[in-house]
């Protein structure tokens, strides 16, 4: 796992890539602690909306299990009246959470610039 | 002479460890005060050596209708301290004599330690004052078992009380302590056939109470006392905890270093709602308990080198262990994120209401904590008990066996010891959850005991043979007349109580 610092530079990377980046951080399932984080907005509470979005993750891996399906959780995308919400599973452990300006940016250029710098959060 | 605190209503035993250097005396002091919720305070402590005495309190169980009010005070070991330990000595009501039973030469100097106890006691007037003989450190490598120690410190006391213990763990001390209690009431007892209790404000009634004492016995200046005050009355203030800046007395000028008032002493702040985002696991309920918490007041309290806690007394738990200090925030969090998986991994055993927290101690550094609500363990469940009718207590030992059982099992991946002091009941659910802090990270994984009845076996014959020795008789009688349709736990407890009566009459005829 990346130090903390390479974390944040790496989503400086990803940041410089979306019009409207609000806050993205790396987040360990179990416990829900971010890992490392980048946010553009002072009152954008990163550490309880990981914490949330990690007991979101835990639920859909849940209901797949429910499901019997014998697949794996790629991400899940929420759009928000102005945000859209991106969660990207890095490894079985962790996962990206971002969250973007609607009026600025859409899933399409999130999605890409993420993919595109994964490597970096392994 | 026996003294009643009228104020407490209570009878004040005073309860002296004695020992020479290194035997683990302090160490015990600090485990019984860790076991019975509360903080040992040490006037001074240089290179981790006690420089006067330890002290501690606890008020617990009835003697002829009052409550009994322990005094618990251990002696310094180095030989230029003779005086006063000499001074504590002589006012024991018993003597637990802690030796370190896995350093051959550390035993075999322990025997003229211990003549020179006997010989000290020998010359007080009335009863005999007890002395347990308590052999430290058994967890150690080549340790010597009670019947090692006992050939080991000869026929002259071939007849005196001996138990084990593991300061370091806790094992044996709390044990130790109620049977020297019980030998000090037997001794008052004695004391009371003559004489009557007598109504008085005792004169030591606090560590700074008997630092003065202590000063007006040896004739050495106290550390921090303030000047001109008469001796054996009570200070106008109580001394602190952690004393910063004292005074060496004159026969240590030169042969120890005296601490200055440094950081190390001071006691750091303990964290509150206001941590910093990414400080605290959980990140949301985390929040909300530390808010709880705060309510209560907290403030830390020094309970060993490096080592805080706060809450004592109340319904909370927190504490920060000497490693959990970091002077970079971020080698703090790589720490708290370490504790949160590991935390998260044991979720489902754990209690509910606690956090980890890494807070600014105001000094410069930062310092995790971990914050537990309090939650009643076994052990005191089954205390809570004692005056219950037989059927009740057995059915609360039946549920203690099948809890420590399952918890004995579901921890056996993890660092979670589980014991009758930190398991609990799962309130409104069967079943138990452990209610103590979670072990040190750099603590081993716990191994399961190969035999879990006979762990259980020896989990219960600790509380009956100590606090529940009164009830061994009849949970003796009351399992024999329900022999048939009885619980399966039945032999296991008929064991714990077999076990726990063996003890305690070997304690009585030695």
């Amino acid at each position: 796992m990346p130090a903390e610092k390479t974390i944040a530079d790496s989503f400086n990377k990803v940041a410089a890539e979306i019009p409207g980046f609000i806050a993205a951080a790396l987040v360990d399932v179990d416990s829900g602690m971010t890992l490392g984080a980048k946010s553009t907005r002072a009152d954008f509470d990163l550490s309880a909306a990981s914490a949330y979005n990690s007991e979101m993750v835990k639920q859909k891996q849940k209901i797949m299990k429910a499901l019997s399906l014998k697949t794996h959780l790629e991400d899940m995308l929420m759009t928000l009246g102005d945000q859209i919400h991106l969660i990207k599973m890095v490894t079985g452990t962790t996962f990206i959470y971002l969250a973007a300006d609607r009026a600025t940016s859409n899933i399409a250029i999130v999605r890409n610039a993420v993919n595109k710098h994964l490597q970096l959060f392994v | 002479m026996a003294a009643l605190d009228v104020e407490r209503d209570a009878v004040v035993v005073r309860v002296v460890y004695d020992g020479p250097p290194f035997a683990g005396k302090t160490t015990s002091v600090r485990a019984l005060a860790r076991s019975l919720d509360r903080v040992a305070e040490t006037p001074l402590e240089v290179d981790g050596r006690t420089i006067y005495f330890d002290w501690l309190e606890y008020t617990g169980g009835l003697f002829e209708g009052h409550r009994i009010h322990c005094q618990i005070v251990s002696v310094p070991g180095q030989p230029e301290l003779d005086a006063r330990r000499k001074a504590l000595l002589n006012i024991a009501d018993v003597v637990i004599f802690v030796v370190d039973s896995a350093d051959l030469d550390a035993l075999t100097r322990s025997v003229e330690y211990l003549r020179q106890l006997a010989a000290l006691m020998g010359q007080r007037a009335g009863p005999p004052v007890g002395i347990i003989v308590q052999a430290n450190k058994q967890d150690l490598p080549g340790s010597r078992s009670r019947e090692e120690v006992q050939a080991l410190l000869g026929e002259d006391f071939s007849r005196i009380a001996l138990t084990e213990s593991n300061a370091a763990t806790g094992m044996g001390i709390r044990e130790t302590f109620v049977f020297a209690v019980r030998l000090a009431l037997d001794r008052l007892r004695v004391e009371l056939e003559h004489t009557e209790l007598a109504l008085v404000e005792p004169k030591i009634n606090s560590a700074s109470s008997l630092l003065l004492a202590l000063e007006s016995t040896t004739g050495e200046p106290a550390a921090g006392g303030p000047s001109g005050h008469a001796p054996g009355a009570p200070p106008s203030k109580p001394l602190p905890l952690a004393y910063a800046s004292v005074a060496a007395p004159p026969s240590l000028a030169g042969a120890v270093r005296v601490p200055t008032a440094t950081a190390r002493d001071r006691p750091p702040r303990v964290p509150s709602i206001d941590v910093e985002s990414g400080a605290l696991w959980p990140p949301v309920e985390g929040r909300m308990l530390l808010h709880e918490a705060a309510a209560a007041g907290l403030v830390a309290h020094r309970i060993g080198e490096g080592e805080w806690a706060a809450g004592l007394g109340t319904d909370w738990r927190v504490h920060s262990s000497p490693s959990d200090e970091y002077k970079i925030f971020s080698e703090g969090r790589r720490a708290l994120i370490h504790w949160a998986r590991e935390h998260a991994r044991c979720v489902s055993l754990l209690s509910p209401q606690r956090c980890v927290a890494l807070g600014d101690t105001g000094l410069g550094t930062w310092r995790l904590w971990q914050v537990v609500r309090g939650a009643q363990p076994l052990r005191d469940w089954l205390i809570e008990s004692a005056h219950d009718p037989v059927q009740v207590l057995h059915e609360r030992l039946v549920e203690t066996c099948d809890i420590v059982a399952d918890m004995l099992r579901r921890c056996e991946v993890t660092r979670l010891c589980p014991r009758l002091s930190n398991i609990g009941r799962r309130p409104g659910r069967s079943g138990g959850q452990y209610v103590g802090l979670m072990p040190a990270l750099a603590a081993p994984p716990s191994r399961p005991p190969e035999d879990i009845e006979a762990e259980l076996v020896a989990q219960l014959g600790g509380v009956l043979a100590a606090e529940l020795a009164q009830r061994s008789e009849g949970l003796e009688r009351y399992l024999v007349e329900k022999r048939r349709g009885g619980s399966t736990w039945d032999a296991v407890i008929a064991s714990a109580v077999a076990a726990s009566r063996e003890a305690y009459f070997a304690h009585d005829e030695r």
